[in-house]
């Protein structure tokens, strides 16, 4: 192709390409821009009850969150749950990834069985695993059981302390099989005789892992690590429907704590719930922010 | 295929029309039911919300409505049935800006009084009081429809809490059902050391674990106490020390190992399910269980039996002067009761509907389903009902007062605070003074 044709290509498709633009633009303006607008506005309103006319009250809902501990305990628990998916998740599933990248037997069974969690219901999931962490009679107790006879039975899902980590557990099995694919994809088009020339130097698997699968794998990671950023710091179906049972300070995202505020047990605290939706934007905001400019600097 | 970018716009012009139509905000609207417009021979529409969508109080409903229907030819009733937990947030965004159903469903208490004081459904005072129509009713269920002394809604359900237990296998160890709370107590540790849960308990959302609380709540401080507190009369508060009192000892027996393991990670069912498996010893639980159990076990009902809830020792000590509570007091309320909204157009067409949903075939038919109705019926119809389900009626009408469900009695945002601060008790994250404490200072902002 020469320079003309790719320079005025552009210009002579231009309108014709913003009619291909435009119905996403208008529903992503119908549903992300307006509804966040909308989220601002309503933030500075305070409904006395569910069915009562709002009242202006200005910034004061924002400073109440700012002394709402629930509220910093859901950010704390965003926070958690993105460094332990990035800690924890993806290291799982490059570890699973190099696995399956080499000939062993039932390769593909494997990657099926790894992956299938993604397909399956969320609900499903939440109900299945409540089962495996049910006190006594569940997988779980019985498992330690095994090891030891006097186990009573644990809180799990209902305990302060373990809950956040139990369902975290639980969506690390659903999601460490999709990263699990997104390194096979870059582990595929790493040349096959690099690995033969790092053998013929005498490299052993793990330098040959060092030096060649970590650096050339690196825009899968980043990409695996800005999906998971994003999803953790949006994350609400699991945690809600699982984590239910745990007391206020231990089981909200910030995501389910909006969403409580406005809607559980007929509360309309919509102006409220709308000032911490505001606060999710932004941090969002700023989360995606800082990994966009990180990936600019890299990639120069 | 050519490109044409003039095709290309129109075909994308033409989708995002076809979408926007989808779009919330641009709701369709249905016609005005009765209004001019509508041509003739339209019927009349009236649209009924209900969360009676399991087999029995489905099919009753339903056949009242086509009762009705028959009667009135020009009217079309558009039932629409909801879960529980979907219903109240649909209700309460709805009630908030959307478009209410002409008739729909409440649970009395502090919704609906929410609903009426901002004006959203009819008083059906004066409907009441014609034709004989209030006689119909039971004055409990009806009082938990009146605010501010008028009614604004009727009741076709009742339910009532009581502490079921397995008597076959109390009598395999030679044990007897508690009278007090140091017998339930005692009981609780000597079940304990057989290795059998004392009782059941499904704590997940929240308002099963509560029954405990309100119970050692009124049975400490009395009905009184609550309903003074709640409408904020002078000398009572939520953080009385009876309420804190209730709350050592719900600790009392969790600090007793009483409840099922990890009780709050575990919803109803499971819970449900140590008890007819024989698992657990002991149930505190509305007369709802009753059908879940012939359902799911139908042998089962057989060997339950029920109690009221253990008689709390007198408490004078802390509050002199004040009433202890009443140890007949049942733990109860209408799970079943339908209002008008004020946005109905034929208010007189629907205050014929509600009369045919509690008639006498109503009331009948409810016993007959195994469920207590909150309408005046026969012994007959009420020997209809399944056994335990007869023993829990005799307790609630021996019972002097009925206790309604904080979360029903006091407004939505009370009721969640209650919930979420009980089973921080149950937790051990709040001591019992410290969640009386965050009741009173909610009470304070909202009531």
């Amino acid at each position: 192709m020469t320079s003309v044709s790719t320079r005025s290509a552009p210009a002579r498709f231009g309108r014709g390409l913003f009619g291909f633009l435009l119905p996403a633009l208008v529903i992503y303006a119908l549903f992300v821009i307006l509804p966040i607008g909308e989220a601002f506005r309503l933030s500075l309103f305070r409904w006395p009850s569910a069915v009562s006319e709002p009242v202006f009250c200005g910034l004061r809902n924002f400073a109440a969150l700012m002394g709402d501990a629930v509220f910093w305990s859901a950010l704390g628990h965003n926070v958690l749950l993105l460094v332990l998916s990035l800690a924890v998740q993806l290291p799982i599933a490059l570890m699973l990834a190099v696995f399956l990248s080499y000939p062993v037997r039932g390769r593909r069974l494997f990657r099926t069985v790894f992956f299938a969690p993604m397909v399956m219901p969320t609900v499903a999931i939440a109900v299945l695993w409540s089962y495996v962490y049910l006190p006594e009679q569940g997988l779980l107790d019985q498992v330690i059981r095994l090891f030891d006879r006097g186990f009573s039975g644990g809180a799990w899902l209902g305990g302060p302390n373990t809950a956040m980590l139990c369902v975290f557990a639980t969506i690390c099995w659903r999601y460490v099989g999709f990263h699990m694919v997104l390194f096979m994809a870059g582990l595929a088009g790493i040349p096959e005789e690099l690995y033969e020339a790092a053998r013929m130097d005498g490299a052993s698997e793990w330098g040959a892992f060092k030096a060649i699968t970590l650096p050339l794998l690196k825009p899968t990671i980043r990409v695996s690590a800005t999906l998971s950023i994003i999803g953790s710091l949006k994350y609400f179906d699991l945690v809600y429907m699982m984590a239910a049972g745990a007391p206020e300070k231990s089981r909200e995202l910030m995501a389910t704590y909006v969403y409580r505020l406005g809607f559980e047990g007929g509360q309309g605290r919509f102006g409220y719930g709308s000032a911490a939706a505001v606060m999710l934007f932004l941090v969002a905001l700023a989360a995606g922010a800082a990994v966009t400019f990180m990936g600019r600097r890299t990639n120069d | 295929m050519r490109y044409s970018p003039r095709r290309s716009l129109l075909l994308s012009a033409s989708i995002v029309l076809g979408l926007a139509l989808f779009a919330p905000g641009c709701r369709r609207r249905a016609p005005a039911p009765g209004s001019n417009d509508a041509p003739p021979g339209e019927k009349i529409r009236l649209r009924l919300w209900h969360i009676m969508n399991y087999e029995g109080p489905r099919e009753v409903i339903a056949d009242a409505v086509k009762r009705f229907e028959a009667a009135n030819p020009n009217v079309l009733v558009e039932v629409e049935t909801f879960e529980n937990d979907a219903y109240k947030q649909k209700l309460s965004i709805e009630a908030a800006g959307g478009e209410l159903p002409d008739i729909l469903f409440t649970w009395g208490g502090g919704g609906l009084a929410e609903l009426a004081r901002a004006g959203k459904v009819l008083d059906l005072t004066d409907a009441l009081a014609a034709e004989g129509w209030r006689e119909r009713f039971l004055e409990a269920p009806l009082d938990f429809c009146t605010v501010d002394d008028r009614v604004y809604a009727v009741p076709v359900d009742l339910a009532c809490v009581p502490l079921w237990y397995n008597a076959e296998l109390f009598a395999r160890h030679e044990l007897a059902p508690p009278r007090t709370f140091a017998e339930l107590l005692q009981l609780c540790r000597e079940l304990r050391a057989k290795n059998i849960t004392p009782l059941a308990l499904g704590n997940m959302k929240q308002w099963p674990g509560a029954f405990y609380f309100i119970y050692l709540a009124t049975r400490t401080g009395g009905s009184e106490l609550f309903f003074d507190a709640a409408a904020r009369k002078p000398g009572a508060a939520f953080n009385d020390p009876a309420f804190v009192e209730a709350g050592e000892k719900l600790r009392q027996l969790v600090d007793a190992n009483a409840f099922s393991t990890g009780f709050n990670g575990i919803d109803v069912g499971p819970a449900r399910t140590q008890f007819l498996n024989e698992q657990a010893a002991m149930y505190l639980m509305g007369t709802w269980l009753v059908a879940r159990a012939l359902e799911e076990s139908p042998e089962f009902p057989s060997k339950m039996k029920c109690i009221a809830f253990p008689a709390v020792e007198p408490f004078d000590r802390l509050r002199p002067g004040g009433g202890k509570g009443d140890a007949t007091t049942v733990v109860g309320g209408v799970n079943c009761a339908f209002a008008v909204s004020r946005s109905c157009e034929n208010s007189e067409k629907a205050a014929a509907l509600l009369r045919f949903l509690t008639d006498e075939q109503v009331g009948e038919e409810w016993c007959r389903i195994g469920r207590i109705p909150a309408l005046r019926v026969g012994d007959e119809a009420l020997d209809e009902l399944p056994v335990p389900t007869r023993a829990a009626l005799d307790l609630l009408r021996a019972a002097k007062t009925i206790q309604p469900y904080y979360d029903q009695h006091l407004p939505p945002r009370l009721a969640e605070e209650h919930k979420k601060t009980t089973q921080e008790i149950f937790a051990g994250t709040l001591t019992p003074a410290e969640a009386a404490d965050r009741m009173e200072k909610l009470a304070k902002e909202t009531l």
